[in-house]
């Protein structure tokens, strides 16, 4: 039986540990994305972010009963257990991490978003997006899973603090200390963009090189 | 309101969070008439802005179909379990996919490779730096006078031997850490269910010695045929190193670190390369090295 599109994740959950293969992969479709999200900018790793939403969805087979709905959502869960598994291949794997490259000041991220009175901007933009999501990769983890969670999973700070265990004040504070973080990283960066384009317009010093499509203009 | 309290308020004012209209009216006066205040709401917007786009272009990304089809078999095989099974010991219901281990360190590549690097740099360094060192007794074809390396302590002395995969966790597995263990296990490769397909899509580059381009792991079997050399010790801290998580990394050498080590080198041979294994600390240090044939 198929069960309804607009059943609850928690509804879905119920029926699929009663052996309903439709509920579970109504859930599974509905969550994996997700998850799967959560694991690759968490860690960049397309591979590991494959392995932790078959392991979430193991467990969910497995230990699903364990779910407590008076803790959070299905999805809370459902990221509680992708951050651990997501922590624990971080310290099976401390030695080879930090997976970000991080700005070396050549290529520190400036992200100037704002385009649409510079066209030529545009043409920077995936690139200015690829650096952010570098920066985000950068943060130590207990921060970056609440820039994860509550601004690119768009997590409430209540479901947030349930798949992080934590209380809410926690996630706003570690929130409010990672976009801090990522704000001054943004300003360094534009900083250095500045400072480059003004020694290059000097001449005082050698040829900077052209490293986005707003030099050309 | 002043500017440390516009700072409690500046990150939801950014990302649009509903504020009492009051809190809101008197944040953006004082952004106003505070120029300090009015760029560090400015890098939060932009900010917001780049989150924002960052969500969207990720928007679309979700695991390949493939894992569904081996969690629906999971799922399959659970549920084949008898009801009541599964009522006397949920935890104890076997899910047929092998957990998904070390798979996942192929996204790593980048970083392995880099470690790799930076392993084959520092021994490369350490042998070009390091005095010549006298030859082990008994190995007559060296040409140094002969002192035999020092393995790390709890290791058996310096016979080379047949390194088996046990033999070569139990090597490293001196100071008792998984992680190391798991290091060196890894070579042998271990594959999931699940990873089974994907592994015969994506070549497995988990070895990518001297910064050479990616190639494929060795088989198992070729793993357990190598002969290695005890660990020997580049650092005071090798044991520590080891003890904290130190990854081992295959590298290739010149076949004259022989040398440098006080290990035989055949001659004719002194311009090709020999395999080795660094013990890569926690910090980037080579803290011990073994030759591989």
């Amino acid at each position: 039986m198929t069960p309804p599109t607009n059943s609850s994740d928690a509804e879905l959950l119920r029926l699929a540990l009663a052996g309903d293969e439709a509920a579970f992969t109504s859930l599974f479709r509905r969550r994996q994305a997700g998850v799967y999200r959560f694991a690759l900018h968490m860690s960049g790793s397309e591979a590991l972010a494959e392995d932790v939403v078959q392991e979430v969805f193991i467990v969910l087979i497995r230990d699903g009963r364990n779910f407590d709905p008076a803790r959070g959502s299905v999805a809370a869960y459902l990221y509680g257990i992708a951050r651990n598994h997501v922590l624990r291949a971080f310290e099976r794997e401390r030695g080879i991490v930090p997976l970000a490259h991080d700005g070396d000041g050549e290529e520190g991220a400036a992200f100037d978003l704002v385009s649409a009175d510079d066209p030529l901007g545009e043409l920077t933009r995936g690139e200015m997006i690829e650096k952010l999501r570098q920066a985000v990769l950068a943060l130590p983890a207990h921060y970056r899973e609440v820039v994860v969670l509550c601004e690119l999973q768009e997590l409430s700070y209540a479901d947030a603090a349930a798949a992080l265990d934590c209380a809410v004040g926690t996630v706003r504070s570690r929130l409010h200390r990672a976009r801090a973080m990522l704000a001054a990283k943004l300003r360094d960066g534009r900083r250095r963009e500045e400072a480059a384009r003004e020694g290059g317009a000097a001449g005082g010093g050698p040829p900077q090189a052209l490293r986005t499509a707003r030099c050309f203009a | 309101m002043n500017c440390q309290n516009f700072e409690t308020v500046v990150g939801d004012l950014a990302r649009g969070v509903p504020l009492e209209a009051r809190a809101q009216t008197e944040a953006r006066a004082h952004a106003a008439s505070c120029a300090r205040c009015a760029a560090r709401l400015a890098d939060e917007s932009a900010l917001s802005t780049g989150l924002r786009a960052l969500a969207a272009t990720s928007r679309a990304l979700s695991a390949p179909p493939r894992v569904e089809a081996d969690l629906l078999a999971a799922f399959r095989a659970a549920s084949a379990d008898a009801p009541a099974a599964r009522a006397e010991s949920p935890a104890a219901k076997v899910v047929p996919l092998a957990r998904p281990a070390k798979a996942w360190r192929r996204g790593r590549v980048k970083s392995f490779g880099a470690a790799a690097a930076a392993a084959a740099a520092a021994v490369t360094l350490f042998v070009l730096v390091r005095p010549p060192q006298p030859a082990p007794s008994g190995h007559a074809a060296v040409s140094s006078a002969p002192v035999a390396p020092r393995p790390l302590a709890g290791v058996a002395p310096s016979a080379p031997r047949v390194l088996t995969p046990e033999a070569a966790t139990s090597v490293v597995n001196v100071a008792g850490r998984d992680r190391v263990e798991e290091s060196v296990a890894a070579a042998v490769p271990r594959v999931t269910n699940a990873r089974r397909a994907a592994q015969a899509r994506r070549p497995a580059v988990y070895q990518n010695a001297g910064g050479g381009a990616a190639r494929p792991a060795p088989a198992a079997d070729a793993r357990a045929e190598e002969i290695a050399t005890d660990f020997i010790p580049l650092t005071q801290d090798a044991r520590l190193a080891a003890a904290e998580g130190a990854q081992v990394v295959r590298v290739e050498l010149p076949r004259t670190a022989l040398q440098r080590f006080g290990l035989p080198m055949n001659v004719e041979q002194a311009g090709g390369r020999v395999k080795a294994d660094v013990l890569l600390g926690y910090d980037g240090v080579a803290h011990a090295i073994r030759f591989v044939r």
